[in-house]
């Protein structure tokens, strides 16, 4: 489509009029597409300004100047009210080149401290309450009497501040501060675009702000639990200790009772020194299992690996509660292909306690009656790894405690009431060990009074 | 840039949000104005007197597009016509 049209000497002819109508119509158009692809990239970059993690006070500051620089207006700025809605607080403000170097009547340079003393005036207020723009010709309607006039005067005449419109920056129906703006020009004398467009900048402002106070908000929150975690820690690691310390003596008198090492105690006596040895131990446990659980938690623990027999470990084990086992009348079998190895890169230690006994104690704890089945064997589709089982016929887990096993404290309803002295931390360190060795741990039941049987799957060498 | 080359260019940038290229090319066939560097906006008005090329530079698009053309010119420049003493305005972007 054409745009030129030549005049011919002596008059246009109707074709040229007819060509210059359409001319000025799709320049119409185009004038309303302009305009709207300014609004939107302005949008656009307040929203960019908008999406980054800056603080309020920064934010603030970049919006003002991107506005600012787009309208050329002298002064554009942002207050906010405090928490309790009654005063406001200059946040942040940008200038044009020009109003920075107007100075004031000691000769210092006239800045936005002006505004900063005056952020409890009327008009302001009337902004916040009425939640609309308003606007005023009169500087001396905002800063009253903080200002003398003859300063009015200067900045009206030297700053070329001819109007200011104050608008309030709501969110979700609240207003959390106001939007100023001084320019040059009376409001009436700002364009159509200018006009239109500036409450979709303002209400842009509006969000960021919320959004980055949101974020400060957040970002104390995290610090302030990160320290009290920490604190909570180093309380539990003291006590645990502690604790251990008091209760591992204990155990060193019951047992110096029991070995006679004080004379032989009457059996009343002995039957109560033996059991109060049990519980001190299980005590010990308890703490130990809170204490690793912290450090697992915190990352802290520290893994000795080495190259691992896992089938002698699972002996080990088992020799070691094998008379718990027997005291319950259960059945107790290792099954497994001698034939094969079973080497893996492991902490002899954290695997041998807190894996394996935890998961055959629990067991043991949980079987009223009938068997428990280890089992060990090699993955035959994945060869580099190897599966360990223990299988019960005991109480099993139901739907709701299968989703809580391997939390902290995730002990089920049904183990709690067998024992009462559960940590329910068990399960999880067990997780975590079996995760740094990068292997998993699962548990399979067919619901409660039907068994269970937990599978441990380990990385062989 | 003295201020009525601030005004040229501004007008000049203004119009070219809405008809593109088209604005420079217009803006170079006026007389009394020298486009110095297109792509960085920068103008001079040589005419003895510069308010005259302005108001032949705003009298272009006008006669091209309309009084809309017009109006366009005087928001785009509405900032630095507000400084200026009257004297200094040039006709076509008076109120």
């Amino acid at each position: 489509m054409g745009f030129f049209s030549k005049a011919k000497s002596g008059g246009q002819s109707n074709l040229e009029i007819q060509l210059r109508a359409v001319n000025e119509e799709v320049y119409k158009h185009s004038l309303e597409l302009a305009e709207k692809n300014k609004t939107l990239s302005l949008l656009s970059k307040l929203y960019e300004i908008s999406i980054l993690a800056l603080k309020p006070v920064e934010l603030s500051t970049k919006l003002c100047e991107a506005i600012q620089n787009a309208f050329a207006f002298e002064l554009v700025g942002v207050l906010l009210c405090d928490e309790k809605g009654d005063n406001l607080k200059p946040l942040a403000f940008a200038q044009s080149e020009h109003f920075k170097t107007v100075p004031t009547d000691d000769g210092s340079m006239f800045n936005t401290s002006v505004l900063l003393t005056c952020p409890q005036s009327d008009f302001f207020k009337k902004v916040v309450i009425k939640r609309k723009m308003l606007y005023t010709e009169n500087l001396a309607d905002i800063c009253g009497a903080e200002v003398p006039e003859k300063m009015f005067e200067k900045i009206h005449a030297d700053g070329h501040i001819r109007s200011t419109l104050v608008y309030p920056l709501a969110v979700e129906g609240n207003v959390i501060g106001v939007f100023i703006l001084c320019t040059n020009r009376a409001y009436f004398d700002l364009v159509d675009y200018e006009k239109e467009s500036m409450q979709d900048f303002v209400n842009v402002i509006a969000v960021a702000l919320d959004k980055a106070f949101l974020y400060e908000k957040l970002a104390f929150t995290n610090s302030e639990l990160s320290a009290s975690n920490e604190r909570q820690s180093k309380l539990i690691h003291f006590i645990g200790h502690e604790v251990k310390g008091f209760l591992t003596k204990d155990i060193a008198v019951f047992s110096e009772l029991i070995e006679g090492d004080y004379g032989t105690l009457p059996e009343s006596a002995q039957k109560l020194t033996v059991a109060a040895l049990e519980q001190t131990r299980d005590g010990v446990r308890a703490v130990t299992d809170l204490l690793e659980a912290s450090d697992q938690k915190k990352g802290t623990v520290q893994y000795h690996m080495a190259p691992l027999d896992f089938k002698m470990l699972v002996e080990e084990v088992m020799e070691k509660l094998r008379d718990h086992v027997e005291k319950k009348g259960l059945q107790f079998i290792f099954a497994c292909d001698p034939s094969m190895q079973y080497m893996i890169t492991g902490d002899h230690n954290q695997l041998g306690n807190h894996v394996l006994r935890n998961l055959i104690e629990n067991a043991i704890n949980y079987t009223p009656h009938g068997t428990i089945t280890l089992s060990l064997e090699r993955n035959k589709e994945k060869d580099a790894s190897i599966i360990f089982t223990v299988a019960d016929t005991g109480i099993g887990i139901s739907t709701d405690d299968m989703s809580r096993l391997f939390t902290e404290g995730g002990a089920g309803r049904d183990a709690e009431k067998i024992n009462v002295n559960s940590t329910g931390y068990g399960l999880f360190i067990a997780k975590n060990i079996v995760e740094a060795h990068k292997g998993t741990v699962r548990a399979e039941s067919e619901g409660s009074g039907k068994g269970s049987c937990f599978i441990v799957e380990l990385p062989a060498t | 840039m003295t201020t009525l080359d601030q005004i040229a260019m501004k007008i000049i940038r203004e119009q070219e949000l809405v008809i593109g290229p088209l604005a420079w090319k217009e803006a170079s066939k006026v007389e009394g104005l020298h486009i110095d560097d297109q792509t960085r906006g920068e103008v001079t008005l040589t005419d003895r007197d510069p308010k005259e090329a302005v108001n032949r530079l705003v009298g272009r698009y006008e006669r091209l597009f309309g009084r809309a053309s017009q109006e366009v010119c005087k928001d785009a420049v509405a900032s630095i016509i507000a400084e200026l003493p009257p004297t200094d305005v040039p006709s076509s972007l008076q109120a």
